[in-house]
């Protein structure tokens, strides 16, 4: 019509989901048109104003739902998440515990992971240490408090889960993710922080072509086959 | 590449336990279990809340179709996770949602909002009050999505291409339905109608 910038290009400029020559081109548009300077002006004051109003409670209730304790259900404190908002980390709390018994695996299942140096290992949990962050050595204990990162490599799978089992033998599903089909190291897009359950902390990685239904996962998380499923998993024993 | 490599000689791109902010951005909306709605308004609402009220008229509504529209990306996180942008997602759930409400109000007039609209004149490229007016009548003869193309084309500015882009139609389409749509408004419409669209 006006040639003008369509409103939902301002509000995906302002988001940074525009970038590169059109990036170029809206911004030449902006110093250009007034009209359109003042729209995307107007959308900023919407957004400075909307950060200062409370969210909803309808939405704020949402991480008690069922769909998201589907993912984030054991020991999960609000506190945290709130705190991990801001920058959309979530933080659940993997209620772990005491290692007494480190070489018990409470999955019943094999461990498809041989911890091998030199050799690509598809899951690993990270730490941020007092010398800064690095892999966790096989062997190595985890402790309550601690804040864990996992990566892992998707070897080239359509879909990827990453699930934790506690010393109490409980799933704990951290998310289901769709893979660009590519092999490679990646960080999850969350950090974790171990509580004290006892018990050794397994980390559970699923790699498959289909999305998996949550009992499917379930059960691959245990241990059992599912078919079409590649599982690798890691345990460390807790302090 | 090697991953206990990198662990062991710490060569490679240092990792972070703590993601920065723009990469857990890209992997929030991929993976399910870190869909974090209450995450996910923060950064998105306003656009929603804005998208509401420029449809709805007042603020009460349209915060009720922002939750709705927040509900339903909670209940649909399958379907949120496949897209590319968030932003086009919400934006056009926001719209449809709206539509919706629209669509129903009209079928209940007694529950109709007695106060006259807000005008958000900053963000408007047409009367919106006016285009409202015309939406909500729209609602009652015109197919859902011949709706959707006058108000993503008018109301919102886009093109033809940029519409149907959203409405997974031809830009071509678009300009078709509304073609169609003007013919039959006739010289009774308001006047930005009439004139010719991009
Ligand atoms: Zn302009």
């Amino acid at each position: 019509m006006s040639g003008h910038l369509s409103t939902l290009v301002l509000h995906q400029y302002r988001y940074g989901e525009i970038s590169g020559a059109e990036a170029v081109a809206l911004r030449q548009h902006l110093d250009a048109c007034p009209e359109c300077a003042a729209r995307l002006r107007a959308q900023e004051a919407e957004r400075r104003a909307f950060e200062l109003t409370p969210m909803p409670d309808a939405l704020r209730g949402l991480d008690a739902e069922p769909g998201w304790r589907r993912f984030l259900r054991i020991g999960f404190v609000a506190p945290l998440l709130a705190a991990a908002v801001a920058t959309l980390v979530v933080v659940p709390v993997i209620v772990g515990g005491l290692g007494d018994d480190p070489a018990a695996d409470p999955v019943g299942g094999e461990v498809g992971t041989t911890r091998t140096k030199g050799v690509d290992l598809p899951l690993e949990v990270w730490t941020d240490g007092a010398s800064g962050v690095r892999a966790v050595a096989e062997g190595e204990p985890l402790a309550a408090g601690q804040r864990v990162q996992l990566r892992y490599d998707p070897q080239g799978h359509e879909w990827s889960v990453l699930a934790g089992v506690d010393g109490t033998g409980a799933v704990e599903v951290f998310g289901q993710a769709e893979e660009d089909g590519a092999t490679g190291g990646r960080h999850a897009p969350f950090s974790l922080v171990l509580d004290a359950t006892a018990g050794p902390q397994t980390f559970v990685l699923l790699l498959s072509d289909r999305p998996l239904l949550e009992d499917e996962l379930q059960r691959a998380v245990r241990g059992s086959e599912v078919d079409g499923v590649v599982r690798h998993a890691v345990s460390h024993r807790k302090e | 590449m090697s991953l206990v490599g990198r662990a062991v000689d710490g060569t490679g791109p240092a990792p972070r336990v703590t993601n920065d902010a723009a990469r857990v951005r890209a992997g929030a909306e991929r993976v399910a279990g870190t869909l974090d709605i209450a995450a996910l308004y923060r950064r998105y609402g306003d656009m929603v809340l804005g998208r509401c009220r420029s449809l709805l008229g007042n603020d009460a509504d349209a915060q009720e179709a922002m939750q709705e529209v927040f509900l339903q990306v909670h209940r649909q996180r399958d379907a949120f996770r496949g897209e590319a942008s968030p932003t086009t997602y919400l934006y056009r759930a926001a719209t449809n949602t709206c539509l919706n409400r629209m669509r129903t109000r009209r079928r209940r007039p007694e529950e109709m909002v007695a106060e006259p609209p807000a005008v958000l004149a900053s963000d408007a490229l047409v009367d919106q009050v006016e285009l409202r007016q015309v939406v909500q009548r729209l609602l009652a003869d015109e197919d859902e999505r011949t709706v959707s193309c006058v108000v993503y084309h008018y109301l919102d500015g886009m093109t033809h291409d940029e519409a149907g882009a959203l409405l997974g139609i031809s830009g071509a389409a678009v300009r078709k339905r509304i073609g169609k749509f003007r013919e039959r408004l006739g010289p009774t419409g308001p006047s930005w109608f009439r004139e010719g669209g991009t």
